[in-house]
């Protein structure tokens, strides 16, 4: 049990530090400078909003859980339910660095099944929960920037300076001491 | 100087919404390392070209690797006899979604996109894995050449 949490907030957080602080970062870029509302392009532009989503997420290098914020980002300035999906489907399953690495431990043409079965799988996941919110009459909605309501904000304090401070301290021992953990990317 | 300043504030506020979250995840986290060894998954992915591509995109949905983190375990399973679909499926289903993401979606999206999510990264997971062991060959390289690669 001991090993494990040691593990969890140890060598995992550091995995997943640096790119969730990266997709903090660009979900507040796209905060700032998307225009706040896009709800009218991307409801006439379905298909071609999961298409950009498509793209621009399949050599991205997120993790699942820093592209959320990025999707929550995105729902919040309108963009339909289904694009941000293709987005966190299409996102944190490649980037570059994984399709160069399927090419060589399998094949190519393991490589095209792969990318176009992702492409495939998450246009059509992206279809569906659209229908699924246009049937539901469900209003897609994201908490971005705000405080939320579960948590009094004192306790979101707390929290993020204890992440902070576990961050901090993982980025300083792996400095001092770098160990045999190789990060293959 | 002041762009910067609101995109940090912005990024301030998404912090603090997801601290709490992401610390609740990489506790769940270290509790799957210590039940769910990748070792004693490579056991249950001998042959067969449906069963095996199933049962690893079950085991990769909650572990919350990323999606350059899987590569080793993937490998991992491929070395240990695992078939191409099922190690092609866990690289999928590992990524696109874990227990920490999903605490994280249930913080900044709604309850449909929280349980969209693994169901969509599941069955991404287990098509690519079924179409690679139908349509794909089973040649693989005699030696890898896998780069290491460093960063986050």
């Amino acid at each position: 049990m001991k090993r494990g949490l040691k593990y969890a907030y140890g060598e995992l957080l550091t995995d997943i530090a640096k790119p969730f602080l990266i997709g903090i970062f660009i979900a507040g870029i796209i905060t700032f400078f998307f225009p706040d509302d896009l709800t009218l392009w991307a409801n006439d532009h379905r298909f071609l909003s999961m298409l950009v989503m498509l793209a621009a997420g399949i050599p991205m290098y997120v993790c699942a859980t820093s592209s959320t914020p990025i999707a929550a980002a995105l729902i919040l300035k309108g963009l339909n339910p289904g694009a941000a999906l293709v987005f966190l489907l299409a996102g944190p399953a490649t980037n570059a660095a994984t399709i160069n690495i399927v090419k060589n431990i399998f094949n190519t043409r393991a490589l095209v099944i792969y990318l176009s079965m992702i492409a495939l799988c998450s246009l059509a996941m992206g279809f569906f929960v659209d229908f699924v919110y246009d049937i539901s009459g469900v209003q897609a909605s994201a908490v971005v920037g705000q405080a939320s309501e579960l948590f009094p904000e004192s306790i979101q304090l707390i929290a993020a300076a204890i992440l902070t401070g576990l961050i901090t301290f993982n980025m300083v021992s792996n400095f001092r001491q770098p160990t045999g953990h190789v990060h293959s990317h | 100087m002041t762009v910067i300043y609101e995109i940090l504030k912005e990024s301030w506020h998404i912090y603090l919404d997801v601290s709490i979250y992401m610390l609740f995840g990489f506790f769940v986290a270290g509790i799957l390392y210590v039940f769910f060894k990748a070792d004693k998954i490579k056991q249950y992915l001998g042959t067969g070209k449906i069963k095996p591509v199933i049962l690893s995109a079950l085991f990769g949905i909650p572990i919350p690797l990323c999606s350059c983190g899987v590569v080793p375990v993937a490998t991992g399973l491929k070395k240990q006899g695992a078939n191409n679909g099922a190690a092609l499926s866990f690289m999928i289903a590992t990524p696109e979604s874990g227990v920490d993401s999903i605490a994280i979606s249930w913080a900044m999206l709604d309850p449909i996109m929280t349980v969209i999510r693994p169901v969509a990264g599941f069955i991404t997971a287990v098509s690519t894995g079924i179409a690679q062991n139908f349509l794909g060959n089973d040649y693989t390289p005699d030696k890898p050449r896998i780069k290491k690669e460093t960063g986050g």
